[in-house]
């Protein structure tokens, strides 16, 4: 039994002079306990999930289609009050690492002390310190933190305030977005296996985001390779890495893997412009097909179903069938 | 550095300024066209009241043995003498303050409560009707010249309606005291606080408006929202506070001007302050209360200044005790 499923979701952007289509039909759920990992370049829907599922998409965003299921509820349909029952006691996100994740002129402590209070409104205040400092220590970071200010940290101290911060109300599920990007690498590293201890110890299921296969491979038991807003590949981490499928996935994995080695064409795939976006909307075939190699006259015409190739090993693209 | 370690510096900096400020002022005296003794002594002033100036601040004594000699007089509290009131310039300028700043700390205080309200208005119904109007009402508000306002009122309130008193601080006529007279200064400070208070707002609200646009979609904002916080709880606790740091510094900056900023205002409604003070100074060539005016404001102007640097170290910790501004 899966925990969270999300069916067929869309969504796009108004711009003042254009729609952006971030999201088409993505599916995909989580179980229990596990860690999904989401892989895509920048620009390909990635953040637009995880705000999607938190409810929190800016006002020009609209969510076209699609639910969100969790314990037999429509996140997508829930009343504002209801959302925020769920928000952070139920699924909690660690934000996309930034300077300004939280107040830069409020302490640390009393910005999670408001957090909890959130939502157990009858808290008292040497309680909350507790579980405030209790959180922070599990992150790895000093008690003596509740007293500083962001900008008095580090990178990665700060994004170890935003862990500690996902954990206060002991969610089911983390959305983890970029957890890791803008640190150096012995941070990135270390964060990530953090984490991962973390999630063995006091078990939540975690969909972890970012555009760097190393993180994603690292921690991840699954993952989901999006593109342009749609899912063209998902299977378990391992399958992927033995048999990248997909003409997208295949390229990423030879540059960003094998710098070593990197073919021509491969680069070519992963740096080639987009000018798909623009004719989007009376494009009605393959969304990778600017990009691909391999593309024939029916990926122009046609948008590939992601259909299961192997074992849990699903991809979107006509050359598996 | 630390705090206590700061403000000791920043405290031995004013005082630099403000002796600097004295310097200029003396050389201004100096350096003018002309004998300064018969300068500061007044054009009214008598022949033998030229030479006991120049007795008194040595002026056939070397340029540097003046100076130091000026400077002891200032701050014995010594500003010279004026002819025109006779009265020591010093105890003319300190008769006049707290009329100015009836005025003007009013009406600064008034601008910003009122900006900032209809800023918040504006800024939770970002681009809305409501928002685009009075935005663009702010901005031709912005551009009204002071005096321009204040005549404008005189002739809808005082001429037209007869409902307030348009010029002076009391009705010379009733001769009141005591409640009632109090009673009759609130009645005619009204036009000009109303005048002064309105050319003020639209600094306070269009600054306050950006800053909570702004600070509304800052990341803690989206953080606050997506762990369940409401709307008005997000803007209570943590977008007004983070919002408020431009504003406030304005306002710091424009207590510098806060005896000399309502000369025009002050003229137009014949109020006594300091502004009129330094009209007839000016017209009666009375430079010893010029120069004292003119000291008087400059400091002023370097006490705000401190004013904010302390403000800022106060409401933002991110500013650190530094002395990149010295
Ligand atoms: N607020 C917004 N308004 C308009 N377009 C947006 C907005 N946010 C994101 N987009 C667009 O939606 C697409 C997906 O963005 P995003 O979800 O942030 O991708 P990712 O997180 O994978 O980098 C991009 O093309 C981006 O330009
Ligand atoms: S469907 Fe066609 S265009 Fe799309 S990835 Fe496969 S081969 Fe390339
Ligand atoms: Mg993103």
């Amino acid at each position: 039994m899966s925990l969270l499923e999300v069916c067929k979701v869309s969504v796009e952007y108004k711009t003042w002079n254009s729609k952006i289509e971030a999201l088409n039909d993505v599916s995909f759920s989580l179980s229990h306990n596990e860690i999904l990992g989401i892989l895509g370049e920048s620009g390909s829907g990635k953040s637009t999930l995880a705000l999607t599922i938190m409810k929190a998409l800016p006002k020009n965003a609209k969510v076209r289609n699609g639910k969100i299921i969790y314990k037999d509820k429509d996140l997508l349909n829930l009343s504002e009050s209801m959302l925020n029952s769920i928000r952070w006691k139920e699924i909690s996100i660690v934000p996309q690492n930034s300077m300004n994740s939280l107040s830069p002129v409020h302490k640390i402590g009393d910005q999670l002390y408001d957090i909890l209070k959130l939502h157990n409104p009858s808290i008292e205040k040497k309680e909350a310190l507790e579980i405030i400092k209790e959180k922070l220590t599990i992150s790895n970071l000093g008690e003596n933190i509740v007293d500083k200010y962001p900008h008095q940290l580090s990178g990665g101290m700060r994004q170890r305030v935003l862990i500690a911060t996902s954990l206060l109300c002991e969610p089911k599920i983390i959305l983890a977005d970029e957890p890791t990007t803008g640190l150096d690498v012995v941070t990135q590293y270390q964060i990530l296996k953090e984490l991962k201890e973390l999630q063995d110890k006091i078990k939540f299921s975690m969909i972890i985001i970012s555009h760097d296969i190393s993180v994603i491979v690292n921690i991840s038991q699954r993952v989901l390779v999006m593109y342009n807003g749609q899912v063209v590949e998902e299977g378990k981490t391992q399958s992927i890495l033995e048999e990248p499928m997909h003409p997208y996935t295949k390229a990423l994995f030879e540059v960003q893997l094998m710098v070593g080695r990197i073919k021509k064409e491969d680069l070519k795939i992963v740096e080639k412009q987009d000018n798909k976006i623009q004719n989007f909307e009376n494009f009605s075939g393959c969304v990778f097909y600017f990009r691909c190699p391999f593309a024939t006259q029916r990926c122009k015409n046609e948008n590939p179903r992601l259909t299961k190739v192997k074992n849990e090993h699903s991809v979107a693209c006509f050359l598996y069938g | 550095m630390g705090w206590k370690e700061y403000l000791l510096r920043r405290i031995i900096q004013l005082f630099f300024i403000v002796f600097i400020v004295l310097i200029l002022n003396f050389l201004i005296i100096n350096l003018a066209p002309g004998d300064p003794a018969s300068i500061m002594a007044g054009e009214l002033a008598t022949k033998e009241y030229i030479e006991a100036v120049r007795q008194k601040w040595g002026l056939n004594k070397p340029i540097y043995e003046r100076l130091i000699s000026y400077v002891s007089n200032v701050v014995h509290g010594d500003f010279g003498y004026s002819f025109t009131y006779s009265q020591s310039v010093l105890s003319l300028i300190a008769e006049r303050i707290p009329i100015t700043l009836m005025l003007t700390l009013t009406s600064s205080i008034l601008a910003f409560v009122i900006g900032l309200l209809l800023a918040v208005r504006s800024a939770q119904n970002a681009f809305s009707k409501e928002d685009i109007i009075v935005s663009n009402a702010m901005l031709v508000l912005y551009s009204v010249p002071s005096f321009w306002l204040g005549l404008v009122l005189i002739g809808v309130f005082g001429v037209g309606l007869r409902l307030l008193p348009t010029s002076g601080m009391t009705d010379v006529r009733a001769a009141n005291t005591g409640l009632l007279l109090a009673i009759d200064i609130l009645i005619h400070s009204i036009l000009p606080i109303s005048t002064l208070t309105a050319i003020q707002i639209p600094v306070y609200y269009k600054i306050a408006r950006n800053s909570i646009v702004e600070q509304s979609s800052e990341d803690y904002a989206l953080t606050f929202t997506m762990a369940g916080m409401n709307r008005s709880d997000l803007f209570r606790k943590y977008i007004l506070r983070n919002s408020l740091l431009p504003p406030v510094t304005v306002f710091a900056l424009h207590l510098g001007y806060i005896l000399s900023g309502a000369v025009l205002v002050e003229i137009v409604f014949g109020w006594p302050g300091m502004g009129r003070l330094l009209l007839g100074a000016v017209y009666s060539r009375d430079y010893p209360l010029i120069m004292g005016i003119y000291l008087i404001t400059s400091i002023t102007v370097a006490f705000a200044n401190f004013f904010v640097d302390i403000l800022y170290v106060l409401l933002d910790p991110r500013v650190k005790y530094t002395n990149e501004s010295s």
